[in-house]
């Protein structure tokens, strides 16, 4: 019997994650995020500065008169009133303008996890008016581990750009004993190490299975957790042993003493976050290729995409748009002052890691995927 | 804590923070009394307008909205029998009977003034534990929490309108309705038929609206009369007395306060059980249980009085540990991270003077809208004598409204439609109705929370001190329900 899960399957899951860090100096970072989030654009580093240098040239000459008096639709794949949807309604009320277009409506479609409001997107009318956020690792996972009810290829969307990302991060409880990976080993050596997560095929329990398998962990993953906050409340409790979330809901729990955040999940050192070292440096070949590969992923964070196949002057007009919003003095302002903070990556480039990411996957991830979804 | 508790209060009384919360409540009073539409939509569409705010400034405008749907959905339960909010449905059960009896102004007055003493309780149960509120919070895990959703699921006993064997069944059917979705532990789906839309569950909201609803606007429909017949009493005095009502009857509202408050502090669970414990606890322990569900005064007090007091119980957890007790804290979270206030102990000693602002909130808010509604009264009960025939297709239109805005989809507006065909077929042929909603709702906790008490700690969790404590709480209300039908079947036999 196949057992998918594809996103967080319960839309408090996404309610429980969004929490964002207090990084002020966020959009100085976005520089150093391009970095670390670029392995794989790397690989198409020149393509990618050329695209970005090139963008604005070839905006200028783009027409986008095919906007003005239009309202474009901003689809959000969970339910009003958490991240995902503060951060569309914060993009929606700037890019509207820039776009020429009369505004930009922002639309909750929430159901299956975001799969339902993804799945329609991918056959909608592709003629530019219509947009998503999209929960780019969720999808990707989805994705990759063959998860029932996808009908969408990640790399087909018409990519506009990330609007934010963030490492996740490994937590233990308040009062663990946990110092060290050799820690966890010694408990593993005794009894199961207890894993929370909110359920099979979300990303904290692939996150949980990589952590079993690179550690070589005799591992109980309790799943069944309504979202972040109450897997970090049992933390407190001293129910479990780690968690892996999002670095922001952790810095949350680390603050309201329910947790302490350990380790980056990461192959490499993230330098928004110097001060936390990534399991990455305790691990080498097939081990840190699957980090690596996880990171990479993660990174993809919550980007904007439309339909497949939108012309291509109205893709590089949206693409224009939303550059020029995440340059916006009036929206980094708000970005700034309700905590939200952003770090973008620009269409061209995002479309080419996303590619990068569903067509060269290590297998051995792959199978790991497979193997979450279908447990 | 005293200095922290006068520069909350000076704080929200200062004239932008009142005139935020005098906006927030005028929203929520509207979304409240507009059945479907609750205080999750309001509050997140909301949440955009509070960039520039202070905290507190923000807290005034939210929270005023979320206790103030609350309270006002009480009034659509009374007046019209369709719950204005989801966890305004008790208040059905005899607000509206009281409406049909031309008594709409005492049944207001008494709602409001409970919801308002029931904000008091929260709030007196908030200040109190907030040098414990932290072990507390710590001392319930999913052990206790699936524990006391057994405890809700034994008030079917008390709920079922004399027929325990109806009552089973149909909660049966609530809980059957509840596997629908993905399986928590399997993540396979369940009764989905391959569709995306039912991967979630069933709505609740689309339920309660359809199951209370529908038989209300058929009978509207059918009747062809108002819904009160011949006139209104004085609707102004009847306020008064609704007032006086809600003191004559402390002790019921203390406990149905005390209830709400405990219960809203476990996440998920909250307010549309807490009703239905209150109310069940208000019936078996009544002298006149006969009454209830026929315009008791009673039923109405208790289903009032949790209703605010269970907002208070979930200030606690997300106060403490950023843990949301109900999808409306989820939203007020949201707010804390836009403020850039972190929950936990810093909202204990740093920020205290937030959280006691937090706590005038529920409490200035109530007495607000009391205000408000008094010069209301008269024309919102003037309502129940409008014809029936011109009403219904208004109402119809609020109800698919409020199943369509859940989730901006057409399947909720389905669920709706179903859920009021089976209000329907209960009511022609006298099956009880709250035990199917109370499966639906403690359906999913109580097996998220059972597996999750399993995968933690095996069996151990049955010797656990708090379990054992609901456990001997549910054997008391068996035995007491037990008796109370022998004592019944003993009266009825004996003068044969």
């Amino acid at each position: 019997m196949s057992a998918q899960t594809p996103f967080a399957i319960k839309t408090n899951v996404e309610m429980g994650t969004y929490t964002m860090v207090n990084m002020k100096n966020s959009i100085v970072k976005s520089k150093a995020n391009l970095h670390r989030t670029g392995r794989y654009a790397k690989l198409f580093g020149g393509m990618a500065v050329l695209a970005v240098t090139a963008a604005p040239a070839m905006a200028q000459t783009a027409d986008c008169s095919f906007f003005e008096g239009k309202t474009v639709e901003l689809i959000v794949p969970f339910n009003a009133g958490g991240g995902f949807d503060s951060y569309s309604r914060m993009v929606a009320n700037h890019m509207g303008s820039k776009l020429g277009a009369q505004n930009m409506i922002v639309r909750n479609q929430p159901g299956a996890g975001g799969l339902l409001a993804t799945n329609q997107t991918w056959v909608a009318s592709a003629e530019g008016l219509l947009v998503q956020m999209m929960s780019t690792s969720g999808m990707l996972t989805a994705e990759l581990g063959g998860a029932d009810g996808v009908s969408f290829e990640s790399g087909g969307f018409s990519w506009i750009g990330r609007v934010s990302g963030e490492p996740d991060v490994i937590a233990v409880g308040p009062n663990n004993k946990i110092t060290s990976v050799d820690d966890i080993r010694a408990i593993s050596a005794e009894r199961k190490v207890r894993i929370g997560s909110s359920g099979i095929g979300d990303i904290d329990y692939i996150e949980a299975e990589l952590l079993t398998t690179v550690f070589d962990l005799d591992s109980n993953i309790v799943v069944g957790f309504s979202g972040a906050p109450e897997v970090y409340a049992s933390l407190a409790r001293g129910e479990l042993d780690l968690f892996v979330s999002s670095h922001s809901a952790g810095q949350q729990a680390q603050s309201a003493e329910s947790a302490r955040i350990m380790w980056l999940f990461d192959s490499e050192a993230d330098p928004d976050f110097p001060d936390l070292e990534p399991i990455g440096a305790y691990l080498e070949g097939d081990d840190l290729a699957l980090v690596t590969a996880h990171g990479d992923l993660v990174a993809g964070g919550r980007a904007l995409a439309g339909p497949p196949g939108i012309p291509a002057e109205r893709l590089a007009c949206l693409r224009e748009a939303f550059d020029q919003t995440m340059e916006d003095p009036a929206f980094l302002a708000e970005s700034e002052a309700t905590n939200r903070p952003v770090s973008p990556i620009g269409g061209a480039e995002l479309a080419d890691m996303i590619s990068g990411l569903t067509e060269n996957a290590p297998q051995a991830y792959v199978d790991l995927l497979r193997k979450s979804y279908q447990n | 804590m005293i200095e922290a508790a006068l520069s909350g209060l000076l704080q929200v009384v200062s004239p932008y923070a009142l005139s935020l919360m005098l906006i927030g409540i005028v929203i929520g009073f509207v979304v409240g009394i507009l059945p479907g539409l609750g205080g999750p939509v309001a509050l997140a569409l909301m949440l955009p307008f509070t960039f520039g705010m202070t905290p507190i400034e923000t807290f005034c405008f939210l929270l005023s909205t979320m206790v103030v749907t609350t309270t006002a959905g009480g009034i659509t339960s009374i007046l019209f029998g369709i719950p204005g909010e989801a966890t305004a449905a008790a208040i059905v059960l005899d607000g509206h009977p009281m409406a049909k009896q031309g008594e709409a102004g005492r049944a207001i007055g008494a709602m409001l003034m409970a919801s308002l003493l029931g904000a008091v309780i929260g709030a007196i149960a908030i200040v109190l534990s907030i040098p414990i509120i932290r072990p507390i919070v710590l001392a319930f895990g999913p052990p206790e929490f699936f524990m006391l959703t057994l405890v809700g699921l034994t008030f079917i006993s008390v709920l079922s309108d004399g027929s325990m064997t109806k009552g089973l069944i149909m909660a049966t059917a609530g809980i059957l309705v509840a596997l629908v979705g993905i399986d928590p532990q399997t993540a396979v789906p369940r009764y989905t038929f391959g569709l995306l839309e039912l991967w979630d569950g069933i709505s609740i909201v689309a339920i309660v609206i359809g199951l209370f609803g529908g038989p209300q606007i058929l009978e509207l429909m059918l009747s062809k009369s108002s819904i009160a017949t011949g006139t209104a009493s004085n609707d102004v005095r009847g306020i008064w007395q609704g007032f006086k009502d809600s003191f004559i009857h402390w002790n019921v509202v203390l406990r149905a306060g005390l209830i709400g408050a405990g219960v809203g502090i476990v996440p998920g669970v909250g307010g549309s059980v807490a009703q239905f414990i209150a109310y069940g606890h208000a019936k078996q322990t009544s002298r006149e249980p006969e009454k209830f569900g026929k315009g008791s005064m009673e039923g109405l007090l208790a289903a009032s009085g949790n209703n605010n007091a269970k907002d208070g119980g979930a200030l606690i957890p997300m106060i403490s540990f950023g843990l949301p007790g109900s999808v409306s804290t989820a939203i007020v979270l949201t707010a804390f991270l836009i403020v850039g206030i972190t929950p936990g102990p810093a909202m204990l000693t740093e920020h205290l003077d937030v959280t006691f602002a937090m706590i005038w909130v529920t409490i200035i808010a109530n007495v607000i809208v009391l205000l408000i509604t008094i010069p209301l009264i008269k024309p919102l009960s003037r309502v129940t004598l409008v014809s029936g025939p011109l009403l219904a297709p208004f109402l119809l239109v609020l109800v698919v409204l409020g199943a369509y805005a859940t989730h901006n989809s057409m399947h909720d507006v389905w669920v709706m439609l179903a859920a009021a065909a089976i209000g329907v077929l209960c009511q022609r042929f006298n099956w009880p109705k709250v035990p199917l909603l109370l499966g639906v709702v403690l359906g999913e906790i109580c097996e998220r929370y059972f597996f999750l008490s399993h995968s933690l700690f095996g069996w151990d969790w049955l010797s656990r001190p708090i379990v054992i404590g609901f456990a001997v709480i549910m054997a008391f209300i068996f035995f007491r329900a037990g008796r109370q039908a022998w004592l019944k079947t003993r009266q009825q036999g004996s003068p044969a």
